[in-house]
């Protein structure tokens, strides 16, 4: 009886075995094209809110240091802000990424704001908003109202002058965008000439 | 009938895992809020239940008959992580629209229900068709609640809308309370199918 536990846990032990060593090296092969797949696809999402010609990162920390700007205003997080360059070397605008609170959690927000201070473009990203309510933010009617915004005053829920229209029974999934929009727009606007700066 | 060719039908009809196994709910009540969640979800489950069907035919001498249950939990989720792993990694495409589901599939309990059930005491090829059978019956159902889910909570039909504007979309069917009707409802009239087929088949 003794003999045939041993033999078990022996058994066992050499499928768990065979199996770390097969995801260690799968993972070991994968690792690197993964996290190439994960770049471009954030540099598909930026080119989708700000045409240029190629994107280079701004550091927070050489941005924060003169901050005048709240960085995390209520539940909004600014994750990353990128500067964008034109075909001819000129700068082309402002690709902010940041997480907004929503109704079921963060969204991932990317927002575009053009050289002429004019919100260029708004792509929702991850998020676990309820479907068919807040998830409809997620559709291009509801964020492609933000594009041709002018990013210096403040976008409000509403209709009238740079107003988006909410989603109906989803308030809080609008204003959860639309906050984290005029916070992106207010960064590139105030930050314009020290992202641009920042390019050399 | 053909040997290879009953695990299909079995899959699909007899013991549809869904409607007449009713295993793998959590999947089916979550995810079918829209079409294009159901078909793909059903097709990642069909393609990790074939292979995890396979390794564990292949296993099924190897793996000691006390400790089978930890050992196809090894084994599945291995598998499916591997394969995760590897469609982010070269097929970026199909990852965005089936890898949200892929990590799901680790706690579908067809797959575990299906190596114990079956892969466990058939040979290779057999299995494979176990597989093949059970996920194209998955795919099926799913398709099938979420058809009118889609329909009715959204009134869109793979994204396009279906009815003009002053259409109201019953909202409750996209929350989970319509994940619940809908799958009560499509699993009666399931059953109402396959006594209906019983009684035919006995009255021969």
């Amino acid at each position: 009886m003794g003999d045939n536990t041993v033999k078990i846990a022996l058994k066992l032990l050499l499928i768990t075995l065979v199996a770390g060593l097969a995801l260690g090296l799968t993972n070991a092969v994968t690792k690197d094209p993964i996290q190439e797949q994960e770049l471009a696809a954030a540099e598909a999402a930026r080119r989708e809110v700000l045409t240029a010609d190629s994107f280079y990162e701004v550091p927070l920390d050489t941005l924060k240091a003169d901050s005048s700007i709240q960085w995390a205003a209520g539940n909004d997080t600014v994750t990353a802000v990128y500067g964008a360059k034109a075909v001819d070397g000129s700068f082309a605008g402002t690709v902010v990424e940041i997480t907004g609170k929503g109704y079921g959690g963060s969204i991932a927000i990317t927002v575009g704001v053009d050289q002429h201070k004019q919100v260029s473009g708004v792509k929702i990203g991850t998020h676990s908003e309820t479907p068919g309510l807040g998830a409809k933010t997620a559709n291009p009617d509801f964020y492609g109202q933000y594009a041709g915004m002018d990013a210096q005053k403040e976008i409000a829920i509403g209709a009238g002058e740079n107003g988006v229209v909410a989603i109906s029974g989803a308030t809080v999934s609008s204003k959860a965008v639309t906050s984290a929009v005029n916070i992106a727009a207010t960064l590139a606007v105030e930050y314009q000439t020290v992202i641009e700066e920042a390019a050399q | 009938m053909n040997k290879l060719l009953k695990p299909l039908k079995n899959g699909i009809l007899d013991e549809n895992p869904t409607l007449r196994l009713v295993l793998g709910t959590c999947p089916t009540i979550a995810i079918t809020t829209a079409v294009s969640n159901g078909v793909g979800m059903g097709l990642a489950a069909t393609f990790v239940l074939v292979g995890s069907n396979l390794v564990i035919s292949l296993l099924r001498n190897f793996i000691p008959e006390k400790a089978r249950i930890p050992a196809y939990v090894v084994v599945i989720a291995t598998f499916v992580t591997m394969v995760d792993l590897l469609m982010k990694a070269y097929l970026p495409a199909l990852n965005q629209s089936l890898g949200i589901f892929i990590p799901l599939i680790v706690v579908n309990c067809i797959i575990l229900a299906r190596a114990e059930a079956f892969a466990s005491k058939n040979g290779v090829m057999p299995s494979i068709m176990d597989g093949v059978g059970m996920g194209l019956g998955f795919t099926l159902a799913i398709t099938i609640i979420s058809v009118f889910r889609e329909v009715l909570g959204n009134g869109t039909f793979l994204g396009t809308p279906l009815f003009g504007d002053g259409f109201q979309p019953a909202l409750i069917m996209v929350l989970a309370p319509g994940g619940f009707l809908t799958f009560g409802l499509v699993l009666g009239a399931f059953n109402l199918f396959s006594n209906a087929r019983k009684k035919r088949k006995g009255a021969r």
